[in-house]
């Protein structure tokens, strides 16, 4: 089943990192571009586990839990030391009541991230709504990267939530596109192409056929929170952080109310990495 | 087509294009590979209070000493890249490794749309470019949030230096391409993108050649009614320049306003020498005490090895005027074009080494010349510049690095000598007559009568009527003010025109009469083949023109067109290029 979280209490948070790198700080984490990260450094001499601390101002609901690396295209992430954290590097998620580590509510235990090379987004949907998380702590241990030059790890977003549910199945599949500004061209009189590749981007396309008034009223709720592009983690399934959860923002929307039961919403979600 | 290459083969400063994308891009490029490529652009970092100095040094990194902590940083904003470090935008994401030689943990902001929107000239020749110029040039940024109006209300981003470089993504920078360095112009803003304008090196130039000025209060100050007024100043060996009063009323002064001069070999009052009455002081106290009890007897003596002069006696028809080796430039007295012109560039304006490439200052002849300003007039070291470089046909260019570089036509390659040039067949120099004012130099004036034709002008080579319209020639090399001109080259070319003139400063007869030999040979050749024009913006700006000094409607139609052609002598044999090259060179 779809969600999408739009209240980031991350946003709100205090971030301590007991590592990272001068301007590359874990406040960085915070900012909607991804791309401006923060880094942890030097685990080949500090080790390679890396802890951070997301402190919560208030007592926040959670049941989403993401967490995006900064992304090179996946060819690029093939090659060695590219990929900043791996599939086979593992997190461990702690919620805790307690801004000192006191009263764990709920721990995922080390698992494998199974970022997908040239998406790099990982995430956890939790079994059940925790209530009162005040600390969200992150424990990364990055096997992959213990060694000199390569010895350090990037993340660019954190997400934390409790997500918004749409009550009926979408009438229709979300669609999935790629994008990128990669563009090519030909000589007038040949056959070759000649290509300036740029980073791919997703875009998915969720179409609401039929929704009924309580829909259409959460629906325009959610879009008068979010469509003034502002990002928001949207996740097709709970199941599959990995390829198909994403940060986005809208770009159209086109929300139709035909009659009391039977409404459209087209609308063009573009990821913001 | 073909054509012969003047100058442009040997234009000093040009940089070979082969290394213009280097190694690892020229690699995947070749195999047909298409790597993510990032362009950036790096405002280098400075001192926030850096007006002044123009320019730091960019070090590797960029990195300069951080601004006052009191001014906003608008850079946390971005990455926190902070007020001590280079500003890097790119057109796509990057991060500088750890290991990055020169921008570790760096975050590159993304908001290049346009970057290398730069407007190249070819230079010269279009027949033989390497590479074009670049001069003018501007990128655009996204500025949706405002955020070069914050930069722009917190920095001086005037005259800072900027880079562009390109790479691939996770490539480290010191595997990035330079492509130019230039300077920041200004700054557009309008609403959701930025567009920043930057200008040339050469442009650093544009700046007063004359700082010191008397303060009108006595002493060094001078007398009040020189208040305000520029110091004078010399350099090299300047013949015969009246000196500056400076205070009247005991016989002082003064011909170089800065510092020490190599020396004065005479000094004369109407031209008659006067005497060194062998005192000579330390400080300026015990000089001026001096002249108060003990004016020079009938002579003069002097202030150290700086240049104020004592005269015993002046009267009211004197005229002071000095033989002199001006400022003491580096150590050793070098008098040289060369050695003046790069200290003006790299020693007065204080540009770094890495503004200035100083080796292609080795272009310019190395000859004697003076040069004087006797503070009436205010110069910018570009009109210094100018002066110097315009006889050798030499002007200021800049290279792809962003350094001031030297540039000059030079003869053309394989041609037969023109006429030879001597002092008895058709010029002369001598000192400008005593009531001018104070430059020490002396005129060349060369005419030219070339006619500019069309291509249907131009029938046959061998016909005769081409005969009845030949006129690219010098008519004459004379000195201004003298009416000299050469009677025999007047005959032989009776339709000439009415000269233009170029000034040269020189020591020396036969400097002088190289120099005009030279831009004999390279301008007796026909203009299409000489192309100045094409889109070399700088050779066409009217503000300074090409080569510098030069003044010719002739020169400047043909710049302005991608060919001319000009009618030629097809009987002549001294070497003018026939009717039959010009075809040759069409084909």
């Amino acid at each position: 089943m779809s969600f999408v979280l739009a209240d980031n209490w991350v946003d709100r948070a205090t971030i301590i990192a007991h590592n990272e790198v001068g301007k590359m700080r874990a406040e960085n984490l915070k900012t909607d571009t991804v791309g401006n990260c923060w880094r942890a450094n030097n685990l080949s001499i500090s080790g390679n586990t890396v802890t951070l601390d997301i402190q919560a101002s208030e007592p926040e609901p959670t049941q989403v839990l993401f967490l995006q690396r900064p992304r090179y295209s996946r060819r690029k992430e093939k090659e060695p030391g590219i990929e900043t954290f791996s599939a086979t590097d593992t997190i461990e998620h702690q919620l805790y009541s307690e801004h000192d580590a006191t009263n764990l509510l709920w721990g995922s235990g080390e698992q494998l991230s199974g970022i997908v090379k040239g998406l790099g987004v990982t995430g956890v949907y939790l079994p059940e709504r925790v209530p009162n998380v005040r600390l969200w702590r992150i424990i990364f241990r990055a096997y992959s990267r213990s060694i000199a030059p390569n010895d350090f790890i990037e993340f660019g977003r954190a997400v934390a939530g409790d997500p918004f549910k749409f009550t009926t199945a979408y009438a229709a599949p979300l669609r999935r596109g790629g994008r990128s500004n990669s563009t090519s061209r030909r000589p007038k009189a040949g056959v070759s192409v000649h290509r300036r590749r740029a980073p791919q981007y997703r875009i998915w396309a969720p179409l609401f056929k039929s929704i009924d008034t309580d829909e259409y009223e959460s629906v325009e709720d959610f879009l008068l929170d979010v469509g003034d592009l502002t990002q928001f983690l949207i996740g097709l399934e709970e199941d599959q952080p990995h390829r198909t959860w994403m940060l986005g923002a809208i770009k159209d929307e086109d929300l139709e109310r035909y009659s009391y039961s039977w409404s459209r919403l087209p609308m063009t979600i573009p990821e913001t990495i | 087509m073909t054509g012969l290459p003047i100058g442009a083969a040997s234009i000093a400063g040009l940089e070979d294009e082969t290394n213009f994308f280097g190694g690892k891009l020229t690699d995947r490029l070749a195999n047909g590979e298409a790597p993510i490529v990032i362009n950036f652009l790096e405002f280098a970092a400075r001192p926030l209070s850096a007006v002044i100095d123009l320019l730091g040094e960019p070090t590797a990194g960029g990195a300069i000493a951080a601004g006052p902590s009191e001014i906003d940083n608008p850079f946390a904003e971005i990455g926190g890249i902070g007020p001590s470090d280079s500003f890097l935008f790119a057109d796509s994401e990057w991060r500088g490794r750890p290991d990055d030689v020169f921008r570790s943990n760096q975050i590159a902001n993304a908001r290049l749309i346009k970057g290398g929107e730069f407007q190249t000239r070819a230079p010269i020749s279009p027949f033989d470019v390497r590479r074009s110029q670049t001069t003018v040039a501007s990128a655009t940024l996204v500025d949706t949030d405002g955020f070069f109006g914050r930069l722009a209300k917190n920095y001086a981003l005037g005259d800072m230096r900027a880079t562009q470089f390109i790479g691939e993504e996770a490539d480290k920078s010191d595997n990035h391409e330079l492509v130019v360095n230039l300077i920041i112009k200004n700054v557009e803003r309008d609403g959701e993108e930025a567009r920043i304008n930057f200008k040339a090196a050469d442009t650093l130039l544009d700046r007063p050649a004359q700082t010191l000025r008397f303060t009108g209060d006595g002493g060094e100050g001078g007398d009040p009614q020189l208040k305000d007024r520029f110091k004078p100043l010399s350099f090299g060996y300047c013949y015969n320049v009246a000196l500056t009063p400076v205070e009247a009323d005991l016989n002082i002064f003064l011909s170089h306003g800065a510092g020490e001069i190599g020396g004065y070999d005479d000094i004369f009052d109407r031209r008659a020498p006067l005497a060194w009455d062998g005192r000579h002081f330390k400080t300026y106290t015990e000089f001026k005490l001096a002249a108060i009890n003990a004016p020079a007897t009938p002579g003069f003596y002097m202030l150290g090895p700086r240049s104020y002069v004592q005269i015993g006696q002046v009267n009211e028809n004197s005229l002071i005027t000095a033989d002199l080796r001006g400022s003491v430039l580096y150590g050793d007295y070098d008098a040289s074009t060369r050695a003046i012109w790069r200290w003006f560039v790299a020693g007065a304006t204080g540009l770094g080494g890495a503004l200035v490439d100083e080796g292609t200052f080795g272009v310019i002849p190395h000859d004697e010349i003076g040069i004087h300003l006797d503070g009436s007039q205010s110069y910018t070291i570009q009109n210094i510049g100018n002066s110097l470089l315009a006889p050798h046909l030499c002007w200021n260019d800049v290279d792809k690095f962003g350094r001031i570089a030297i540039a000059r036509l030079v003869d053309p390659a394989g041609a037969a000598p023109l006429d030879v040039f001597d002092a008895d067949d058709i010029f002369d120099w001598r000192a400008r007559p005593l009531d001018q004012d104070v430059w020490s130099f002396f005129e060349l004036t060369y005419g030219r009568n070339w006619r500019k034709m069309s291509p249907s002008e131009i029938i046959d080579p061998a016909s005769p009527q081409i005969n009845q319209q030949t006129y690219e020639r010098i008519q004459r090399v004379e000195e201004t003010g003298d009416g000299y001109g050469d009677s025999k080259l007047k005959l032989r070319y009776p339709q000439a025109n009415p000269s233009p003139q170029l000034r040269g400063y020189f020591r020396y007869q036969h400097h002088m009469r190289s120099a005009a030999q030279h831009i004999f040979n390279v301008f007796s050749k026909p203009l299409y083949e000489l192309e100045i024009d094409v889109p070399y913006e700088r050779a066409v700006n009217a503000r300074r023109g090409f080569p510098y000094g030069i003044d010719h409607p002739d020169i400047n139609e043909g710049r302005k067109e991608n060919m001319s052609l000009f009618k030629v002598d097809p009987s002549s044999s001294d070497g003018f290029t026939t009717l039959g090259g010009i075809f040759a060179g069409l084909a």
